[in-house]
């Protein structure tokens, strides 16, 4: 990272530069991302597509942070993570990065409450009672703060897990597969959830999916397939249909 | 908060460490109460003195009893007329002592421990109690008693004194302080006749006195007054404290470890369980500092909980726990128990510090966990096995190893050191590899399951060899607990059979004599009733001051012109000089001895005897052997010894006679007569003393033993609800679940006994042929069966407590909840 970088993607909440990931050495060597540069807007939805074993999952895990890449660089908010240590790291994510997850992974002993504060708590803060409150209202579970994980709908959790996500206003979430657990109402409410978070304040997701109708709720749609980008969509006017995402999906796994 | 939220979901993973260090502050705790209680005391018989006035004593010596160098009576009767006549002083009585015990029963009344326990009627003016009944001596054959021997005044009681046994009238009865006997008091006259020399001198006096007795006495002697008084404890009292400090020391030191086990052991295996909730910690943005700090946080609030509970418990149980312990003699029998806030909170925060260290690694673990491991939807087993595990368990198999191969060739003692180092090492070695080793033992052990009917046998193997590290948890505590207890039994019943053999060989005659039961010794008149060759030594102590004017107690043997025939015969050899002139003040010594103190062949050595006198002793002869009859430092004639010291004893003759003559011949009462493998494996109460101990501590690691293998079971039955959930959806009653559960926990206890017994065992096997290549002859391999029985069904009790029952009612219910 050098100061002369910053203004040129001032506007890019998470750049990957030629980023891979191989898993294993020698003859057992396994690619898993294979030199994908992209750059993820702020203020805009990404959802990342592909077929299973085509990088999706590591991809999200070396731009969050959590992975390390075995070549290239990964800019979060401005920092390298290549340098940082292993706690400095953790310090970056919790400031600048939500995660939201498929199996909700709220803490079982912990209220809704307690879950959303959680980030803040760990960051040494004394988490203002009326922002916890304001984020549980903001995803509708103002009624539901002094509940534990287990006395909550899978809906109901994803929510708390916003949430939580949004308590730090990072500069990006990360989702992966954030509807997989859910029947169809839930989904929806889960995704029109985000869509509002983008549209009215402004923030960035990364979405990892295998869903067209989720993706559907993107400003735009990367395809992965062998750990390269292999396609991209995304529309101007609004987003891209389902019914396209769906056959550009097609078109990749039988390709594959 | 996180920590608090935790403790109050999941309190049921801590209750296996909240309940090992309740106990161990419990132990702790109680330990300290009984220790604090055992303070020295001022003996009954001496509480009405004001000042005690004694000879001064000898530089301690490591082995032996620090003991005072008497005065002679009549040096001691001058000086009490001295002190007598000081302003404020209104009596001044030398407390002249000598061996007596009542025979009630066939047994010596007290303790064959005790000092000697007669005394003059004068010094029943310095003890705390008084007569009950009847009236003071009034001539030689009548005796004041304690009232617990049962004898009322006109009753003819056997005193057993240095000269033999004697009928005495019993002329009254004092209420003595308890269980130990008050003592036998006599006329003045007859004590001073049958009492060697004194050491000390009773005052009454006023509380000015003080300073002119010492202004009268210098440094002649010692005078103590107030709590210093505490000084003239039986001897018996303080080596029962030395004793109690050992044992408690003992209990405390393996209550710490083992609770420091217990804690690491569960708080490994929930931080295993739990790795995902880390995971997830880590992700929302926890450094593994704040992980650590979290199962930190959650041990320290568990201790301080278990601390509070413990000293509670510690309090209530301390004076039953000091019962326990006097029952087992390893503290006096009348020991009041007081409550002291200190202790208990030294317990408490001994818990902490243990919760603190036993917790360490799991929260370094607990602090590795990587955050993408949230993300990993299926809990796969990740590998068991560490660099650490492999490394340590490797060095200890290394170890023992080490010690089997240098078994052969060292001595008795280095053998059974080696081969308890050596199992030690193996055990934890087997412990440790423990994941590594059980998939093929599990297999084998699960081939005869497999055949049954039924599917328990196959899912139990299946489960079981994909939840090795659960099986592993759960067998090593089972391991240790086995082999700790067949161990430390085993080898102390082998080694005690060997040694017992090893002495009767040794000694080589048929036959040997001792004392009645709780008896000090033999008086000469028995030991010259013994028939054939016998052989004794009587036993006395001499002070010896060298040219530096240093003061020092040497251990004599006298030894009669016959007996000495018989052990020259024997393993004595002579030097130089002649044994021949081994009369009257005349002494013969080891070459070594004579060495270290600069005597030589005719020289002239002047000691005080232990009648208060000094004693000329002319070196005579110089004998070569590894002890000198009696274990005494030096060889005299049997006439001076009596000469010089009426009290004297015999502790045991040997004969070549056979036992159904001497026992004709010892019709008197006043003797046991036993084989000499009897009597070796006799050891005066030690070896129970030491069983004592061994069973305290086993009984000590079985208990933390059985908290373990009962708190790792009950978490992963916990943990193992979904796979319940799916037995009884294949079409399982709640009946079959907890079967295919008990199988598995049998299993568990069968493969920790079987690898505990496997490791102790051999290790025992490999002591007993070093120790029969030592002795010359075959040593029996004893093994405690009862104890090891016991313990493998209290292990397999609590097992099938702690797994089958909570599984039985969890899958009652796990169809309806999900």
């Amino acid at each position: 990272m050098t100061v002369t970088e910053r203004p040129a993607h001032a506007t890019e909440a998470v750049q990957l530069r030629q980023v891979s990931r191989v898993y294993g050495t020698g003859d057992r060597a396994v690619t898993a991302l294979d030199a994908v540069t992209l750059g993820f807007r702020s203020g805009t939805g990404t959802a990342v597509m592909g077929p299973s074993g085509s990088g999706k999952s590591t991809l999200l895990h070396c731009a969050a942070g959590l992975d390390r890449p075995t070549g290239g660089k990964v800019v979060v908010a401005g920092t390298d993570l290549g340098p940082l240590t292993e706690t400095a790291r953790t310090r970056l994510r919790r400031a600048a990065i939500g995660f939201v997850f498929q199996s909700f992974n709220l803490m079982p002993a912990l209220t809704a409450e307690q879950n959303v504060a959680l980030p803040l708590l760990l960051a040494g803060a004394k988490p203002p009672r009326d922002a916890v409150r304001a984020a549980l209202a903001e995803v509708g579970l103002a009624d539901r703060a002094r509940h534990r994980p287990s006395e909550l709908s899978g809906g109901q959790q994803q929510r708390v897990a916003i949430a939580r996500a949004l308590i730090t206003r990072p500069a990006v979430v990360f989702a992966d597969e954030p509807t997989g657990a859910l029947d169809t109402g839930s989904s929806r409410e889960v995704l029109g959830l985000l869509r509002r978070l983008i549209d009215q304040h402004g923030l960035t997701v990364v979405m990892v999916t295998h869903d067209p109708v989720a993706a559907a709720y993107a400003d735009r749609v990367v395809f992965l397939a062998d750990g390269r980008v292999a396609d991209e969509l995304t529309a101007a006017g609004g987003p891209p249909a389902a019914a396209e995402i769906a056959t550009r999906m097609a078109r990749l796994e039988s390709a594959c | 908060m996180l920590s608090l939220a935790t403790l109050r979901s999941r309190w049921h993973a801590f209750l296996g460490t909240f309940a090992a260090l309740a106990a161990g502050v419990a132990l702790l705790g109680a330990t300290g109460l009984v220790l604090l209680a055992t303070e020295p005391r001022v003996p009954a018989r001496l509480a009405r003195a004001d000042l005690l006035v004694q000879a001064p004593a000898n530089p301690a010596v490591a082995g032996a009893w620090q003991l005072r160098r008497p005065w002679s009576q009549a040096e001691a009767a001058e000086l009490a007329g001295r002190l007598g006549a000081l302003d404020g002083v209104s009596a001044a009585v030398p407390d002249v002592a000598f061996y007596a015990q009542a025979l009630v029963g066939g047994a010596a009344a007290g303790d064959a421990e005790d000092e000697p326990q007669g005394h003059g009627w004068s010094s029943a003016g310095l003890a705390s109690f008084g007569l009950t009944a009847g009236r003071a001596p009034a001539a030689a054959g009548e005796v004041v008693l304690d009232e617990t021997i049962g004898a009322a005044p006109g009753d003819r009681v056997t005193l057993l004194t240095a000269a033999g046994p004697r009928p005495y009238t019993v002329s009254g009865t004092v209420d003595g302080p308890g269980e130990y006997p008050a003592g036998y008091y006599v006329t003045d006259a007859e004590a001073a006749r049958l009492g060697a020399g004194v050491t000390q001198i009773g005052v009454r006096a006023d509380a000015q006195a003080a300073d002119r007795v010492r202004a009268l006495l210098g440094d002649t002697a010692e005078v103590l007054v107030g709590d210093a008084m505490t000084a003239a404890e039986p001897v018996r009292e303080i080596r029962l404290r030395e004793l109690a400090g050992l044992a408690l020391g003992m209990i405390t030191g393996l209550g710490t470890f083992t609770s420091i086990f217990v804690v690491a052991s569960t708080f490994a295996f929930g931080t295993h369980q739990r790795r995902r909730e880390f995971a997830l910690l880590r992700l929302v943005g926890a450094v593994p500092r704040q992980v650590r700090h979290t199962v930190y946080a959650e041990a320290v609030m568990v201790s301080l909980a278990a601390g509070a509970a413990g000293s509670v418990l510690a309090a209530a149980s301390a004076q039953w726990f000091a019962d326990v312990l006097a029952g087992a003699k390893i503290v006096r029998p009348d020991l009041d128990v007081t409550l002291t806030w200190w202790p208990l909170a030294a317990a408490a925060a001994a818990g902490t510090a243990v919760a603190v260290l036993g917790v360490g690694s799991a929260c370094r673990r607990a602090a590795k966990v990587a955050p993408l491991e949230a993300l990993r939807t299926a809990a796969v087993e990740t590998r068991p096995m560490t660099r650490a595990r492999w490394a340590g368990g490797l060095l200890s198999a290394l170890l023992a190893a080490v010690m089997a191969a240098t078994l052969t060739g060292a001595g008795a003692e280095s053998a059974v050191r080696n081969a308890t180092v050596g199992a030690a090492a193996a055990v934890l070695s087997m412990a440790l590899l423990g994941p590594a080793l059980l998939p093929p033992l599990l297999r084998v052990a699960c081939r005869p399951l497999t055949r049954l009917p039924g599917a328990a046998g196959l899912i139990v193997r299946e489960s079981s060899l994909t939840g090795v590290r659960r099986i592993a948890s759960a067998t090593a505590p089972v391991m240790l607990t086995v082999s700790f207890a067949v161990l430390l039994v085993g080898s102390l019943t082998t080694s005690q059979e060997a040694t017992a053999n090893e002495e009767a060989t040794r000694v080589g005659a048929g036959v040997a004599v001792t004392a009645v039961p709780h008896g000090a010794g033999l008086s000469r008149e028995v030991a010259a009733a013994v028939p054939g060759d016998a052989v004794y030594a009587v036993q006395s102590t001499v002070y010896y001051r060298d040219e530096k004017g240093h003061w020092s107690q040497r251990s004599i043997s006298g030894v009669s012109p016959k007996a000495l025939a018989a052990v020259t015969r024997g393993h004595l050899k002579l030097v130089a000089g002649d044994l021949t002139r081994l009369t009257g003040g005349a002494f013969a010594t080891r070459p070594d001895l004579a060495e270290a103190n600069g005597w030589r062949l005719g020289d002239a050595v002047t000691v005080r005897a232990a009648n208060g006198a000094d004693w000329r002793m002319r070196l005579v002869a110089l004998v070569d052997g590894d002890n000198l009859p009696g274990g005494g430092e030096a060889l005299v004639a049997e006439d001076a010894v009596y000469a010089h010291d009426p009290t004297a004893l015999i502790p045991v003759v040997f004969t070549d006679a056979p036992r159904a003559e001497v026992t004709a011949a010892l019709a008197a009462p006043g003797a046991t007569v036993r084989d000499m493998v009897t009597w070796a494996r006799d050891d005066g109460g030690f070896s129970t003393l030491i069983w004592t101990f061994v069973m305290i501590l086993v009984t000590i690691s079985a208990g933390f033993g059985a908290l373990s293998i009962a708190n790792t079971l009950l978490m992963a039955v916990r943990d193992r609800h979904p796979e319940f959930r799916l037995l009884r959806l294949a079409g399982a009653t709640p009946r079959q679940v907890a079967g295919v559960i008990a199988t598995e926990s049998t299993l568990i206890v069968a493969l920790g006994t079987a690898l505990g017994g496997v490791v102790s065992g051999g290790a025992l096997l490999v002591m007993r042929s070093a120790l029969a290549d030592m002795i010359g002859h075959p040593v029996p391999l004893t093994l405690p069966w009862g104890v090891i029985t016991g313990i493998v069904a209290t292990c397999l009790a609590i097992a099938l407590a702690a797994s089958v029952i909570p599984a039985y009612r969890a899958s009652r219910h796990s169809l309806a909840t999900s």
